[in-house]
């Protein structure tokens, strides 16, 4: 009834993640939740 | 500390509680802790989470009138993550009671500033106008995002929207800034509403959200089930980007 995997959930949804994109919460975890990107001069273990 | 977002058009009908009410719902699917705020005295987006706005014992405005701490105005959702600061009529009154108070640009930043530490994310619902109430949500966020919908006068009025916008930044919020423009109602099988994406993204550029939002009935109806569209199913997380 509430459309939860149709086109209006999936535009927002989109919606939602341009926005953490634009506000440079781009990767997403397996739960979801994006994290910053870390700083270029630091590698993925932070080093 | 968290970003407050207004969704702000003083036109009407061009998707902002849609927007705000899915939008605060996606980010809370995506595990981000989300206020949304009805700045709007219909109520609209306080009723399209499921609160009935004629049942709540205060919220948007009480607490701004005596600028008192919103938190025990603010109400669970049935989504996880997605709490509502609610509002109801009583919110049409203010714009007449901030009229000749000192600051009175100001009165709802004082209020809201606190729970930026307590959300990552507040999305406002504003009313369609450029009123005290709006100027009001302007002032208190970090950025406006600016729905327009796919229609023959969709740049109508945009022009004093931004007007206004850039006084609020020059005079009254240094810090705000424009999070974008989003196409909303748009209808593929209209040449007009091509013609509108066109033309917005002509005038606008990278102000575009790339994303978007295409009229759909599901997304109208949604509210009448007092729940968000984007609601609380897991799958909408894994849903893939189109």
């Amino acid at each position: 009834m509430h459309d939860a995997s149709g086109k209006g959930s999936t535009n927002y949804l989109n919606l939602a993640r341009e926005l953490l994109q634009r506000n440079g919460l781009t990767k997403f975890t397996t739960r979801g939740k994006s994290k910053p990107e870390p700083p270029e001069e630091l590698n993925e273990n932070g080093i | 500390m968290g970003k407050i977002i207004t969704i702000a058009n003083q036109k009407g009908g061009v998707g902002k509680t849609t927007t705000a009410i899915n939008l605060a719902a996606c980010l809370a699917v995506l595990e981000y802790k989300t206020l949304l705020i009805d700045a709007d005295p219909q109520g609209n987006a306080t009723s399209g989470v499921g609160v009935d706005p004629r049942t709540i014992k205060g919220g948007l405005y009480e607490c701004t009138i005596q600028q008192s701490n919103a938190k025990p105005y603010i109400l669970k959702t049935d989504t996880p993550h997605l709490d509502v600061l609610p509002t109801n009529a009583d919110l049409a009154g203010l714009e007449i009671e901030l009229v000749n108070l000192n600051q009175r640009e100001q009165m709802m930043k004082r209020v809201l500033q606190p729970l930026k530490d307590e959300y990552d994310f507040i999305i406002m619902d504003c009313c369609p106008s450029l009123g005290l109430i709006v100027i009001n949500s302007l002032c208190a966020a970090d950025s406006v995002l600016i729905p327009v919908q796919c229609e023959y006068f969709a740049l109508e009025g945009m022009g004093q929207l931004l007007q206004t916008v850039k006084f609020v930044q020059t005079h009254l919020n240094t810090q705000l800034d424009i999070e974008g423009v989003l196409l909303t109602m748009f209808d593929g099988r209209l040449r007009l509403a091509n013609q509108v994406v066109e033309e917005v993204k002509m005038h606008f550029q990278d102000m575009v959200f790339d994303t978007i939002i295409q009229r759909l009935t599901k997304l109208a109806e949604a509210p009448s089930f007092g729940k968000p569209s984007s609601c609380t199913m897991p799958q909408v997380k894994d849903l893939p980007i189109i």
